[in-house]
């Protein structure tokens, strides 16, 4: 029989796993090293489950926790991540069936976001998971008036890097 | 601009993994969260064990300076121990409670404090080693001439000294090539957060 931890973190992987996936891969361009942040994510949210206390919203409190895994992962990405015993084989998946014109345009909007600054590109990546900005501002530290500023900003940036189907 | 923004975003979002046995993966991290249990009690039993065994295997009911230079050892030993869990293996790092900003802040503390662990309280540690072994030596050689126990005294506080130090530069050094780029670095970000 599971346990409620284990029902708890299934659910919240079910429901989460997808934009944490596009979070890694936002932060870091080698899959090898995504997999890894993925990991040491998951790690952290299984060791933390047990403190959550509905003190906040459970997508906010999860971001946290990626967010903050995420941005000191890149600082320390040459140093080896803390690793979980994993099985084999738990590769992250390559996008399913994409077109090659859309594989391209995927792969510009990685390198677009890489290039940004670490707040940006939480910004950026919160932002296309259409995060509102009091929760942008909760997991960045900043009030939500200077993420509006920097929103628009990021926007364009991103938008011009782009410039999809040639509008 | 926002309908480009919007596909953008559709683009975005179009990126999923795939499903991996979530079973097989709750089930390594249990083993990762035992594994790390274990270490933990290992490092809090250790301490107190050595300290149990230096007080069976010497005399320090025969001799106050005996007895002394064991609670030195042992006070030394409790302090850095502390040091260490403070510094290190804390299981909760606040990643869940802190925004960014205050998050790096933290971070960048407590590597600062991991440095200032090895620059500076390893030091003391080795000042209070070698003040409790000179102090046992000092009763254990008193049958011994002057010149004898001078020397065994000297021999005994330099080697530790040396060690000590060798060891220390050494930590301090890997600590230079690990702790120091990352600091700098997140210290970086928190700067770039007002850009």
């Amino acid at each position: 029989m599971k346990h409620r931890k284990d029902l708890e973190f299934e659910n919240l992987y079910k429901t989460h796993k997808d934009k944490i996936f596009r979070l890694c891969l936002g932060f870091v361009k080698d899959r090898e090293l995504a997999h890894d942040l993925f990991q040491e994510i998951l790690i952290k949210i299984w060791r933390h489950l047990d403190s959550f206390r509905s003190e906040s919203e459970l997508s906010t409190w999860i971001y946290r926790i990626a967010y903050n895994t995420a941005i000191t992962f890149s600082a320390k990405e040459k140093k080896k991540p803390e690793q979980a015993e994993l099985p084999n084989g738990m590769d992250l998946a390559e996008p399913e069936n994409n077109s090659l014109e859309q594989e391209l345009q995927i792969k510009k909007l990685y390198e677009a976001i890489s290039s940004l600054a670490e707040t940006d590109r939480v910004i950026a990546t919160l932002l296309l998971e259409n995060t509102p900005y009091k929760t942008i501002a909760e997991i960045t530290g900043i009030t939500e008036n200077y993420v509006a500023v920097k929103v628009n900003r990021i926007k364009a940036s991103l938008t011009q890097l782009l410039n999809p189907y040639g509008k | 601009m926002e309908n480009n923004f919007e596909d953008i975003q559709k683009l975005w979002q179009a990126q999923k993994p795939i499903d991996f046995d979530i079973n097989s993966l709750m089930e390594g991290l249990r083993k990762t969260e035992v594994k790390q249990r274990r270490e933990m009690i290992f490092m809090m039993l250790i301490t107190p064990l050595t300290i149990g065994f230096l007080f069976w295997s010497m005399p320090w009911r025969e001799s106050i300076g005996i007895a002394i230079s064991l609670y030195i050892i042992a006070f030394a030993m409790i302090w850095v121990l502390g040091l260490t869990l403070r510094s290190k293996v804390r299981k909760n790092d606040s990643s869940e409670r802190f925004s960014n900003s205050d998050y790096l802040k933290a971070h960048i503390k407590k590597l600062n404090f991991r440095y200032e662990i090895a620059r500076k309280h390893m030091y003391a540690y080795t000042f209070l080693l070698i003040l409790a072994l000179n102090i046992s030596y000092y009763i254990l050689l008193e049958p011994l001439n002057v010149i004898s126990r001078v020397g065994i005294h000297l021999t005994l506080t330099l080697a530790i000294l040396g060690f000590m130090h060798w060891q220390i530069k050494r930590k301090v050094k890997k600590y230079d090539k690990e702790l120091k780029p990352m600091i700098e670095q997140m210290k970086g970000m928190l700067e770039r957060k007002g850009d």
